[in-house]
Order: C-alpha cells, then structure tokens, then sequence
C-alpha cells in the first residue's frame, strides 16, 4: 500500500518539476523578447528604417546582415530587434486594459451576486462571443486601423475572461473564514475585496495574464499581418510576413524569422504562465488559456 | 429536460439581439458616415444630404437598427453601399467556403488530436506523455497564418503539389475546389489540433485517476478496454467544452487564413470591406460571424445534456 501511495506521489511530483522547467524556459523566452526590445533603443546593427535599393533581398550572412535583408533593403535583425518594443506594447496595454475593466467586473459580480452577477455574466458571455481579431477589425472598421485601435479591441475581447476568473476565484475565497471574520466586524464589501479576496486570487490573475499575453502577442501579429494593425513605417512582426509572403518563391528565408520570434515570445508566455501556475499555486488545476 | 432547452434557445435568442445591437452601435459610433464614404471629401452638402436621405442615414439611430433588424430577420441583409449589390446572397457564397473550411479543419484537428491526446495520457509519466506535451505547447505557439505561409513556401513553392492559393468554385470543380481547401485547413488544424491535444490529455489523466476505472479494472478489463469503454466518455465532456470554445476561435482564425490563401469566404470579405468602409457589409459579415459562434456555444451547450444524464435535471 505505502508502495504505491509512493509511486504515485513521484507520478505527481515529476511532471512539477517539468513545470518549474517550462517556468525557466519560458522566463528566459519572454527576458529575452525584453532585453531585445530594450538593446533595439541604444543599439541595432543597421537603421531598422534604413531603405538601401543596392541591398535589396541580401541572403542571410552577406554584407554583416545577419539574417539578410528584405525587398526594400532593410536589415532584417534590426526590424525584428524594433519589432519586439511593439509586441511588448501590444501584450502589456491589451493585458492591462483586461485587467482594469475585468478585475472589478468580476469582483462586483462575486461580491454581490443575485441579478446584477446574472446580468454581468450573461453581458460576458455575448462579450465572448466576439473573439478578440473579430473585434479588432470591428473597431479597426470604426475608428481606422492603428496599433491602438488594435491593443485596445484586444483589450476589451480579453476583458470577460478576466472577469469570469475573477469571479470564479473570488466565489471560492469569500466562504473563507477570514472574509466572514472581516464582514463581521462590518467592513463593506468594497474593502473586503480589496483588501482580503484580491491578494488571494492575484496568482491566478498573474497566470491568466501571462496566457492573455501570449494571446495578445497572436492576435497582433494576425491583424498586422491583415493590414489592421501597427502600420508602416513601425516594424511590426505581423507585417513582415506580410510582406515577406509576397517574395516566397524568390526569398523564402525572409518568412521564416519573424514567424519564428512570434513564435518563441509565444511560447515564452505561454511557458512562463505554466511555471508560474505551479509556483504560485500548486492547487491550482490546468484552466484557460484556450484560444489562437 | 425540455423546459431547460427552452431557457437555454431563449438565452441564445436575447445573445444574438444584444451582439447584434453591439455590432450596430460599435459601426454608427464612426465618424463620417456612409454617406462621406461614398461619395469622398469633395462631396457636396446637398449631395451628401441626398444619399443620407436614400441610405435612411437621416432617421434617428434606434428606427434605423430595427428597419435593419426587420430586415435581417426575413433574410434581407440591405445592398452594400460600394458595389450596390444586395448583401445576404454574397454572404451565402461565402459561407459555402469559410464552413466547409472550418469543418475540415476541424475534422483533421481531431483526428490528429484525439488518438495522440489519449496516448499521452495513457503514458503519463513517461517520456512519451512529456513529448507529446512539449510537441503541442510548440504547436500553440505558431501562428496559423504563418504555418500556412510555411506550408505553401514548402508544398506549393517548393514541391509543387497543391495550389498556393485561390478557390474553384463548388459547381464549376468540386474535386479542385476540395483541393484548394487543404493546406488552409491544415495550417488552420495544426494549431487547433495542438490545443485539443493538450486538452484531451488532460481530461484523460483525469478520467484515469476515477474509482470506476479501477473497478473496471477488478471485473477484469484490461487497461485499453477500461478506458474505452468507461473512460472516452466521461472525458468527452471537457473536450467537448474546448471544441466549443475552439470552434468560435476557428472562425476568427479562418478569416485570417482566408486572407493567406486568397479564399472567397467571409473572412477575405470582411477584409475587403473594412479596407473599402462598406459598413453595411461588415455589419452583416460580423453579425453572421457572431451568430455562427452563439450557435456553437448553444449546440455544446445541448450537447451536455446528450452526452451527461447527470447534468439533466429531473
């Protein structure tokens, strides 16, 4: 009995420490997009703007390209060193706008409940069913395409999952004893939230934000690529392909790199979202994170 | 049993007015309306005046959204402002290219996902399980436009087997038609194909840890046929909560990939009328998109019900 009450203990425990390993490698992705962004301010090989019709699609390793050059003669590393200041943008203000309006959503659908949490939730399942590059192009049609329109249309399709989440958690932290304690000595429902519900759901909305980031990342670089997104002349990662796609059978190298680093900031958040989950809260089951 | 379907078909109902009534206000908020679109900058007041009074864009806002509403009740989506053709006939071209699509790569998403979902889990713990979980974490990273991209760079480009891009019509080839379909649908079920992976592990793993798996295992089934005959079942119903979760992102997902390919459905549509501010047309586009994606939400919801008898209530 205590043979195999053991052997399933390790069963459990190796795939955490897998997980603390997808936390490390998805930590090092997502510092890596970050310093990227950050060196690509004091320091790129060639201006990213730089247009050079002498240099027009240089191969990989010609000429101190490292990754070549595309139709116009830019320097490939350079636009992608550039173009990861607008994923981190793009990820950071759609997440924080998701935060903000979902947060409190939630929370006020949690802590008082009857109607106004029926209204809230139904009002986040029509919201759900505008996936985020649908409303980006709804709010793209309306207010003309841009990086902005783009990160807060993603924004606001993020908003009730955030809600929903917070909802959920909060649902399961104010039975807690300390929430009755703190609502008996009369606090308003306001504070309580704040002060006792929202420092314990805060790791799984630092969970749901490193997927929401990701997410975020995809749904950018979809729009770019559709000509709705960030426009010219801000490399965007989206774009490149764009116009990478239009010499595939001359240049296919040019493809390749920008869906590789969208790729790999991806899988950074996604990987890092996973480490934290277990790190944070090894209670915490798989959920979310749905969705491309 | 029925009451709840009942319930559940008029929650779908009041969803559709409200997106569709969302849809409405996010377009009329624009600045310039329509009519400027139509007519450029250069227009003159009197002009710009007269076609507000043809396109009803004089009439208050709420008398306008529910002479739309009427409208596309009876199937009657209005005719689109750029090229002055009725709406609801180009939308049903469409669709005959986005579902088929969708469906497809939803097919291949599963047939790939289920069997490999199901061996990882029955492998839990082994290297196996881990490369099967890190191959579809890999997987969910890629954005299907550029697998698409890649894929034609590789099978068309390069090997020379299927079309680039483009679409027969239904009618004229059904085989070429069908043929065209295949790498976007493809590029579009590898990503889908890895989140469902993920997903049917996971449930799985979990349906393995139950009391009656073990039991089934003590009358003397062996590991396979417990999990066949007890277990696919019962973890059918997270997979089935993803399905319809994805189905909804598929359809977003098409539009792009529609756009790589340069497939008539409705995503390359929407594209090109935002591109050209035919709001009337986007406005029927999305709302179709929308209706499409309360509907799959709707049907998971039924399928509950179908698939679990503890779920019903008495």
């Amino acid at each position: 009995m205590s043979a195999s009450a053991s052997a399933s203990e390790s069963a459990i425990a190796a795939p955490r420490r897998a997980r603390n390993l997808s936390g490390v490698i998805g930590g090092s992705l997502v510092a890596l997009v970050v310093v990227t962004a950050l060196v690509s301010y004091v320091w790129t090989p060639f201006d990213a703007a730089r247009i050079a019709a002498a240099d027009r699609l240089l191969g990989p390793l010609t000429d101190g390209h490292l990754l070549g050059t595309d139709p116009f003669g830019r320097d490939l590393l350079s636009q992608i060193m550039v173009g990861a200041r607008t994923t981190l943008q793009v990820g950071v203000i759609a997440v924080a706008i998701a935060l903000v309006a979902g947060v409190p959503l939630g929370g006020l659908a949690a802590m008082r409940g009857g109607w106004l949490d029926e209204l809230l939730m139904r009002g986040a399942d029509v919201m759900y069913a505008f996936p985020a590059v649908l409303m980006a192009l709804m709010f793209a049609a309306a207010f003309g395409p841009s990086t902005w329109t783009a990160m807060t249309a993603i924004g606001v399709a993020f908003t009730p999952v955030f809600a929903r989440v917070t909802r959920g958690a909060s649902l399961q932290v104010r039975e807690r004893d300390f929430v009755t304690a703190a609502r008996s000595y009369g606090r308003g429902r306001l504070y309580v939230f704040v002060r006792h519900v929202l420092p314990n759901i805060s790791s799984i909305l630092i969970v749901q934000a490193s997927i929401s980031f990701a997410l975020a990342i995809l749904a950018e670089a979809a729009l770019s690529y559709l000509g709705f997104g960030t426009q010219p002349p801000t490399p965007s990662w989206g774009r490149m392909l764009k116009e990478a796609q239009t010499f595939l059978t001359l240049e296919p190298n040019l493809a390749v790199w920008p869906g590789l680093v969208i790729a790999l900031a991806v899988l950074g958040f996604n990987l890092l979202g996973d480490g934290l989950r277990d790190a944070l809260d090894p209670k915490l089951v798989e959920r979310s994170g749905v969705g491309n | 049993m029925w009451l709840l379907v009942i319930r559940r078909t008029g929650l779908f109902l009041a969803s559709l007015l409200v997106a569709s009534i969302i849809v409405f206000i996010a377009l009329a908020l624009l600045p310039g309306d329509a009519a400027q679109t139509v007519l450029g900058v250069e227009a003159t007041p009197e002009a710009l005046e007269r076609l507000r009074v043809r396109f009803g864009l004089d009439r208050p806002l709420i008398v306008q959204y529910v002479d739309w509403l009427a409208g596309v009740v009876r199937g009657d989506f209005g005719v689109s402002y750029v090229s002055r053709v009725p709406i609801a006939p180009l939308i049903g071209n469409r669709l005959l290219v986005t579902v088929p699509l969708v469906l497809l790569a939803m097919t291949l998403a599963l047939v790939g996902a289920l069997p490999l979902g199901t061996f990882a889990a029955a492998r839990h713990g082994r290297w196996e399980s881990t490369a099967v979980s890190a191959a579809a974490q890999v997987g969910i990273a890629i954005p299907a436009f550029w697998a698409g991209i890649m894929l034609i760079a590789l099978v068309s480009v390069r090997l020379g087997w299927l079309p680039a891009g483009g679409f027969t019509a239904w009618g004229r080839d059904a085989a070429s038609a069908a043929r065209s379909l295949l790498l976007p649908a493809v590029s579009i079920a590898l990503v889908q194909g890895a989140i469902l992976t993920r997903y049917t592990r996971s449930a799985v793993v979990d349906v393995l840890r139950e009391d009656f798996i073990r039991t089934a295992r003590a009358v003397g089934n062996t590991p396979g046929r417990a999990l066949w005959r007890h277990g696919l079942r019962n973890a059918a119903i997270p997979v089935i909560t993803v399905l319809g979760l994805q189905l909804s992102y598929l359809l977003a997902g098409a539009v792009v990939i529609e756009n790589v390919f340069f497939l008539p459905g409705l995503g390359r549509m929407l594209v090109q009328a935002i591109g050209q501010r035919d709001l009337l047309l986007v406005q029927g586009t999305v709302v179709v998109l929308t209706a499409m994606v309360l509907l799959v939400n709707f049907a998971t919801d039924l399928a509950y019900y179908v698939l679990d008898p503890r779920l019903r209530p008495s």
